[in-house]
């Protein structure tokens, strides 16, 4: 037997599959060779329980310790760990649980999941300087149709047809959660000055012109589709709302072709 | 006094990092796991660039792997080459065992059987590690609950053959010692006697539960009487080496830890003389 093979004969039963490796363990001790590999198939099983547990909080009281123990369970089972840390090792979890026999009858509980992954993803992204309000009032009015925006890497747009953002600062609060309601949502996850995760949501004006810069196009460009969709003058909705972006910190740098404002 | 002693420190936790950055706690030094901030951005890694410029740190994995039969991850490794250049630490550590298999992470320390195969694979990977990195590296002993059949060796034997033929240091989990004597039955004298008083560059001290018949190596309690005695041992044997407590579940307060850290450099002091206790940076002071 080489060392590989042994590797894979522990590795085997600590994730609960057949293995022959309790007869290359040495019998010795107060305790049966039996209880010493348990130790290390126990250990596998509670170390992930914990990860998820710390990662999904509200998840977790919102499906109840049965419910959530089986979810654990079976997830550790169906997508093992190939991470070298333990941070993405329930990002595939909302993917489960669209998957899973029993919770994705229940569709809105893996938009829950994912909605808590996407504060996760938001708390430890990249770190940049941020632009102020004052930078964009600097600007030369004839270089605003230009104007390309540069947003920080932590910002995420969270779309769902459920109302889980609602469910979860409910459950946040220590309140008794609404019951589920199909409903499209729009919101903005990202993290602030201080780095702490925010959200907020967003209508459909704000929705299209953020989507609009963030897919590169300029100033001019953007109030153009603004004014197609709202049949009336955006600028002034405009111009507050790039403000209100400023001053929350989702922009890094305000693009004027070859400067590029920091 | 030995010029690769730092002092006393601790294991830098998240729970911590706010009240290390505030209150610029009285220890010498900070070990950070490495996994923990390799990540792009966010207040933990704010928090750790800031504490650096107070602070020596050093960088401990989990997940090198040197032990595993897979390829070595080279991807892992530039992301620690990448954080080893942002904190340039004191030197990096990781542990003599393996981790996983076929992709797979069990994300534990699982023990190697002590064969010369065993030794021959680790060797060759820590070298290659160090290649990579430009510089030695630290292996730790890990504790265990099983030994295999198949050992040819004891485990100090083991950890001396590879870190005198890979040309690397050892980080010596004192704990670590306790727990797997107790759970395989041997003297953790002769592990300390056994093991290259050159080699030894960083003591790991923790606390595990205590069933009776075993003993599992939890880290979520104080350092108990037995590992303190140990501890002196040790210091007998191998000098001044760089201390430090490793607390990594139901963490106590900054202060408490701190309290605990004074119990090792009381016994570090009634065990060695002064001059070879005074840590290196404060010596170039």
């Amino acid at each position: 037997m080489t060392l590989r093979d042994r590797q894979q004969q522990l590795l085997a039963y600590m994730m609960g599959q057949e293995s022959g490796i309790a007869e290359h363990i040495c019998d010795h001790g107060k305790i049966s060779v039996e209880h010493r590999l348990h130790i290390y198939r126990n250990a596998y099983q509670v170390r992930f329980w914990e990860v998820i547990d710390t990662d999904h909080p509200v998840l977790g009281t919102y499906l109840g310790d049965e419910l959530f123990n089986n979810m654990v369970r079976d997830y550790i089972h169906a997508y093992p760990s190939h991470f070298r840390s333990l941070r993405q090792f329930a990002d595939q979890l909302p993917r489960f649980l669209t998957e899973d026999e029993t919770l994705s009858a229940y569709p809105h509980i893996a938009e829950l999941a994912r909605f808590e992954r996407e504060l996760l993803n938001a708390f430890d992204a990249a770190d940049t300087e941020r632009v102020e309000r004052q930078d964009l009032v600097d600007l030369l009015p004839e270089k605003w149709p230009g104007l390309k925006l540069v947003f920080h890497p932590s910002l995420i747009v969270f779309t769902t047809t459920y109302n889980v953002v609602d469910i979860w600062q409910h459950i946040k609060a220590e309140r008794a959660p609404p019951e589920p309601l199909q409903q499209d949502e729009t919101w903005l996850i990202w993290r602030n000055r201080e780095r702490l995760t925010e959200f907020s949501s967003m209508d459909n004006f704000e929705f299209t012109m953020f989507m609009a810069f963030r897919d590169g196009s300029t100033l001019e460009q953007v109030a153009e589709l603004l004014l197609e969709i709202s049949h009336s003058d955006p600028s002034q909705h405009m111009v507050e709302t790039l403000f209100a972006w400023l001053d929350r910190g989702w922009i890094t740098q305000l693009d004027i072709g070859l400067h590029a404002i920091k | 006094m030995s010029q690769h002693f730092l002092g006393f420190g601790l294991g830098l936790r998240t729970d911590h990092l706010h009240d290390v950055l505030e209150q610029k706690p009285d220890l010498d030094w900070f070990e950070v796991i490495s996994e923990n901030f390799m990540v792009d951005g966010g207040k933990p890694k704010y928090y750790l660039h800031s504490i650096r410029e107070h602070y020596p740190m050093v960088m401990h994995g989990v997940s090198m792997s040197l032990g595993s039969t897979d390829p070595l991850d080279m991807d892992y490794l530039k992301r620690l080459k990448q954080l080893h250049y942002e904190l340039q630490p004191e030197w990096f550590s990781d542990h003599l065992c393996w981790t996983g298999l076929n992709g797979v992470n069990a994300h534990d320390l699982l023990p190697l059987p002590y064969t010369e195969e065993a030794i021959n694979h680790c060797v060759e990977r820590i070298q290659r590690v160090q290649d990579y990195m430009g510089r030695q590296m630290l292996i730790e002993n890990v504790s265990s609950y099983i030994s295999y059949a198949e050992s040819q060796i004891n485990e100090w034997e083991f950890l001396r053959e590879v870190s005198d033929r890979a040309d690397c240091h050892i980080l010596f989990d004192v704990n670590n010692i306790y727990v797997s004597a107790r759970n395989h039955d041997f003297d953790p004298m002769e592990y300390i006697k056994g093991t290259n008083p050159d080699r030894v560059r960083q003591f790991h001290l923790a606390g595990h539960t205590d069933y009776g018949d075993y003993v599992i190596d939890t880290h979520d309690h104080d350092v108990p009487d037995p590992v303190w005695q140990l501890y002196k041992q040790a210091l007998l044997h191998f000098g001044p080496v760089s201390t430090m407590i490793e607390r990594d579940d139901n963490i106590p307060s900054l202060a408490d830890l701190m309290a605990e850290l004074d119990i090792a450099r009381r016994i570090a002091a009634d065990t060695l003389s002064a001059e070879a206790l005074t840590p290196r940076c404060k010596e170039a002071v």
